[in-house]
């Protein structure tokens, strides 16, 4: 009993003579600890509030309590200060995007209303609070004056309402033209020297407002204004290929381990356009097994991969993706 | 219960959307990741705070994938590392553009002669320092109630019954806290101090103290 009484007598001396000239660790900026838990807890909110409701309903449910999560968010963390009103967090970033302060965007950084983005050779994708995917492309500037409204001074805009509520439609503005999204998937393009805008649907419809005047395009159209007075033109425009794809490397992450194949193919679908046929019933069955790993990269890579892992293999007809088994 | 079994658990809740696992998972990693990441960012304060960020993005989008086969911090270091890397990769590319002032032959030749450390600089000195840096990073490495506890004892000299009251714990509890700390401790400290010193053979410079 003694000698174990001595011998914990002689740690704790040894532990008080290892600290004698140990300093406290050191302590994380205040500020910079409220900003990055206000991103990561709103990372979490739609991360986890989306794979709760996937399992727990269908989509429409989804929209519904992943906006009373986001909500949430404004209710800060116990002791936390009160979070400053952002309308959108970033869900990927490429190169360097700054704002009109100089400030340097990073993955998951909130965005407050008003603020400038420039993209020069970087390009971002923004959740926004009130539902939806803002990517930006390289080359561009956007202001972002509210969860519902956003400015295009110039370049490149892709929009993906998802999870939007439905009546909540998201605003562009232009100085050619005022663009008002119906429940869709679009790209806006604003080229500052020929002054020609361009609006491209994938999925549903868009409205584009100018002078008093009017047009709507749905899938696979394009509406083009130019300076020039007269009436807003439309033209076919694909939904899916080299037009979108600066988008679709901007495409919100999706993680394939446990998740089987098919719901992969679902995500995979609404992020490029194009459409899915199985070349055979194997092939069909073989979507129902679950993929095990990460698999990060573009959505036309990832499907080779997350295919492989099933054994199955694809090729391209036009907007289709025919898969067989191997 | 092994620390790996409670960081599942924890992971679990998580995924769950069970707020006070949010809290309990931010409070008690961000401090720990971030001094591991300002460490190996030359303290660079705007740096560490955009990596620990990116960090716990990425973290958070792959949780479902933690497995608990190593312990959750180690776990997050890991995607800290790879941040890193990218951004030491992301840096390097820029400066093959930009030559800076400071960077043409004469200049960094004067610059250097200037923050060149004193040759005769004691090695008490630097062992104190490095044991230091050592202790903390073990206390980091311990999980969070047991590094914050053995720091409240040993460097902010708070009695047990404080410990206790910073708890939330009964004194019992808090002593019973404490010896599993200090051998938790004790065990990483040496296998810090054992990699240091078998390090040391090799390159030849000198070892921390193990308790």
């Amino acid at each position: 009993m003694s000698g174990e009484t001595d011998r914990e007598a002689e740690r704790e001396r040894r532990l008080q003579q290892l600290f004698a000239h140990v300093r406290p660790r050191v302590k994380p900026p205040a500020d910079d600890e409220a900003e990055i838990r206000r991103a990561v807890l709103a990372e979490w909110e739609a991360v986890t509030g989306r794979r709760i409701l996937r399992r727990r309903a269908g989509l429409a449910a989804a929209a519904a309590a992943v906006l009373a999560a986001l909500l949430y968010v404004y209710g800060g963390g116990p002791g936390a200060p009160v979070p400053a009103e952002i309308v959108a967090s970033v869900e990927r970033i490429e190169g360097t995007v700054t704002t009109a302060t100089g400030a340097r965007l990073a993955l998951g950084s909130g965005v407050l209303p008003g603020t400038l983005l420039a993209t020069s050779d970087g390009q971002v994708a923004l959740r926004l609070t009130s539902g939806g995917s803002l990517r930006v492309a390289a080359g561009s500037r956007v202001m972002l004056a509210s969860g519902d409204e956003a400015e295009l001074a110039a370049g490149m805009l892709y929009f993906d309402s998802e999870d939007r509520p439905a009546g909540r439609p998201l605003s562009v503005s232009t100085e050619l033209g005022r663009i008002r999204d119906v429940g869709t998937q679009f790209l806006a393009r604003l080229d500052e020297e020929a002054r020609t805008l361009e609006v491209g649907v994938r999925d549903g419809r868009v409205a584009l407002m100018r002078d008093g005047d009017s047009d709507s395009a749905g899938v696979g159209e394009r509406l083009v204004a130019t300076q020039e007075a007269g009436a807003i033109r439309r033209e076919p425009m694909a939904p899916f290929g080299a037009d979108w794809e600066w988008a679709e490397r901007l495409a919100p992450p999706f993680e394939t381990d446990g998740r089987t194949v098919a719901e992969f193919l679902e995500w995979f679908t609404a992020q490029t356009g194009r459409t899915v046929t199985f070349a055979d019933l194997e092939a069909e069955r073989r979507a129902a097994e679950v993929v095990r790993g990460s698999i990060d990269a573009e959505p036309m890579q990832k499907l080779a991969a997350v295919l492989a892992l099933a054994d199955l293999t694809y090729s391209l007809d036009g907007q289709r993706i025919v898969i067989r088994s191997r | 219960m092994t620390d790996e079994l409670e960081d599942r658990r924890l992971v679990k809740r998580l995924l769950a959307h069970d707020r006070e696992a949010f809290d309990a998972f931010f409070d008690g990693y961000f401090p720990r990741l971030y001094r591991f990441a300002r460490a190996r960012l030359g303290g660079d304060p705007d740096t560490t705070k955009e990596i620990v960020q990116v960090t716990l993005t990425k973290a958070i989008r792959k949780l479902g994938s933690y497995r608990g086969e190593a312990a959750l911090f180690t776990w997050l270091c890991t995607i800290c590392r790879n941040e890193i890397a990218d951004h030491r990769e992301r840096v390097a590319r820029d400066r093959k553009h930009v030559v800076l002032t400071e960077d043409t032959p004469d200049i960094r030749a004067a610059v250097e002669a200037i923050a060149a450390p004193e040759s005769d600089e004691p090695e008490t000195t630097f062992r104190r320092l490095e044991t230091t840096r050592l202790i903390q990073v073990a206390l980091d490495q311990l999980p969070t109630h047991y590094g914050n506890a053995l720091e409240w004892k040993y460097v902010y000299g708070y009695s047990v019954e404080e410990i206790a009251a910073k708890l939330g714990v009964g004194l019992e509890a808090a002593q019973s806290l404490l010896a599993r700390a200090k051998r938790a401790f004790q065990e990483v400290y040496t296998t810090l101090t054992s990699e240091l010193v078998s390090d040391t053979k090799r390159d030849g410079s000198p070892a921390a103290d193990a308790p």
